[in-house]
């Protein structure tokens, strides 16, 4: 406490030197006559009394210099002098300081962006409840070894007979018309399962999440909004709950709002509606699979319990899931997945941009003949000069 | 100034905190030479050791300075000791007992220590 009301004072000690040096020197004066006073009634001379005077002091000037360091910050005192003795050389010019600042803005810019995608990509969590406990799962082709998404019958086999998942969810993107009340409009949607959001764990602004029934036939007449589009079309109308819209030419009712920013996977939603899985739609691989690892359950035995579920499968359903294999992949890795290598290697490109233009910044300074001048001017400044501040040496 | 400052300014301290105790509000030169007096003449104050204690135990808070006028009708900047600085002043005296009384025991002549 008694620390930080020391910094205080001597920060703003700062502030208003001159008028500290003034009131130190007159202090001083005073002190140095009253001695004088004293010595004359002790009966000295003039010239003895002063002579004697001064000699005690021990040093009028260092006695400001110790008092100058105790009432402010020396260094930050130096520290402003040497900014200000900066600025004025940039300003001297303006040609060197328009292409030096170019460089290094150039090289800080590039920096900076690279920095900010492989931060969002690679070092931020994702904002999801726990994000490391959630993978993707897809189908594996007999033909590529690329994942592939998934068939709606086997999905919903996944999701009855899988031992790892504690919730699995799908969705599928689609564009969609938006009429009915307004201009229509071209918008994205996501169609997911009603176990989607409760996945995810992002609660909506206002309203609900879908129900198990809206993830049954006839539930299809629900639909939730992104925070964007129920500002720009509804002017974030507080009571638009429980309103119809026409999305595809089929009326929908709003059952919720999800807060800005939210989107899933990367790419962002106007409008989510409930899907609706039938288990005699064989016909096509469409799904896109998302599921929350049980507590204790690691990748690998997901991955091996998946593996075995698929050869079942496969002697089910000979004709449409032969030789289909499951994969289940981190979802960071399937965010980022391809993209690790390339970042980092641009990470390093632009970090080498920014020492590229910072030599290139130094080489100017030298050829300037500047940095002679510069030299002499900080081997004076800092010259043990007694009692002189750099400002004097100037 | 070497290390020793840090040992003599808190000394100094604690006698520019006496000396504004028994003698009220003072100007800088009164304090020098108040305590020039009581040691008799062994301890002289030069400008460079009171003034930076001065502001120091200013910065603290111990003390309080306005401008105002010496007894000699002469413009002046005056110190007084704040509640702060009692209240340290009282630590700092008691702590000082602790160790002169101690450090007198220990040179006191062997057959007293019995």
């Amino acid at each position: 406490m008694r620390l930080l009301r020391t910094w205080l004072a001597r920060l703003a000690g700062l502030g208003k030197r001159d008028r500290a040096e003034q009131d130190l020197a007159e202090e001083m004066r005073a002190h140095l006559e009253m001695r004088i006073a004293d010595h004359l009634r002790a009966g000295m001379s003039q010239e003895e009394a002063r002579r004697a005077a001064l000699m005690e002091s021990g040093g009028l000037q260092l006695a400001a210099d110790a008092c100058r360091e105790r009432r402010a910050l020396p260094w930050a005192t130096n520290l402003l002098q040497d900014v200000r003795f900066a600025f004025r050389t940039l300003r001297r010019s303006p040609g060197f300081t328009t292409v030096a600042a170019l460089t290094l803005a150039l090289g800080i810019g590039a920096s900076t962006a690279i920095f900010s995608v492989v931060n969002a990509a690679m070092l931020q969590r994702l904002p999801f409840l726990d994000p490391d406990r959630l993978v993707m799962v897809f189908e594996r082709s007999p033909n590529t070894p690329k994942p592939n998404v998934v068939n709606p019958r086997n999905f919903l086999e996944w999701r009855d007979r899988n031992r790892s998942f504690q919730t699995i969810a799908a969705s599928v993107e689609t564009g969609s018309s938006l009429t009915g009340d307004g201009e229509p409009e071209q918008i994205d949607r996501l169609i997911v399962s009603d176990s989607f959001f409760p996945l995810l764990g992002i609660k909506p602004i206002l309203g609900r999440w879908f129900t198990p029934q809206e993830g049954q036939a006839g539930g299809e007449h629900a639909a939730i909004l992104s925070a964007e589009l129920w500002r720009r079309r509804y002017g974030g109308d507080p009571h638009i709950l429980g309103r119809r819209i026409d999305v595809d030419h089929i009326p929908r009712t709003i059952v919720g709002i999800m807060p800005p920013g939210f989107r899933f996977p990367q790419t962002s939603a106007d409008i989510w509606t409930p899907l609706i899985l039938d288990r005699s739609d064989t016909a096509g691989r469409y799904l896109r699979t998302l599921a929350r690892l049980r507590p204790g359950v690691s990748m690998a035995s997901a991955q091996a319990d998946m593996n075995v579920l698929a050869s079942q499968l496969q002697k089910e359903r000979p004709d449409f899931d032969g030789k289909w294999g499951i994969t289940v992949v981190p979802l960071r890795e399937q965010i980022v997945g391809d993209m690790r290598t390339p970042l980092a290697i641009l990470l390093g490109a632009v970090g080498l941009l920014l020492l590229i233009a910072c030599a290139n910044v130094a080489n100017l300074t030298l050829m300037r003949g500047g940095a002679a001048d510069v030299r002499l001017r900080f081997a004076a400044r800092s010259a043990p000069a007694p009692g002189a501040s750099p400002a004097n040496c100037w | 100034m070497s290390e020793n400052t840090g040992v003599w300014q808190g000394t100094l301290a604690l006698m520019v905190l006496r000396t504004l105790e028994t003698m009220g509000p003072l100007h800088g030169y009164g304090v020098a030479r108040r305590i020039e007096q009581v040691s008799g003449g062994m301890v002289s104050v030069k400008y460079g050791t009171l003034y930076p204690a001065l502001i120091k135990l200013e910065q603290e808070g111990y003390i309080a300075a306005e401008w105002g006028v010496s007894d000699h009708n002469r413009r002046a900047k005056i110190y007084k000791l704040t509640r702060a600085g009692g209240k340290k002043l009282a630590r700092e005296a008691r702590q000082w007992e602790r160790t002169t009384t101690a450090i007198a025991r220990i040179f006191a002549p062997p057959e007293e220590a019995l």
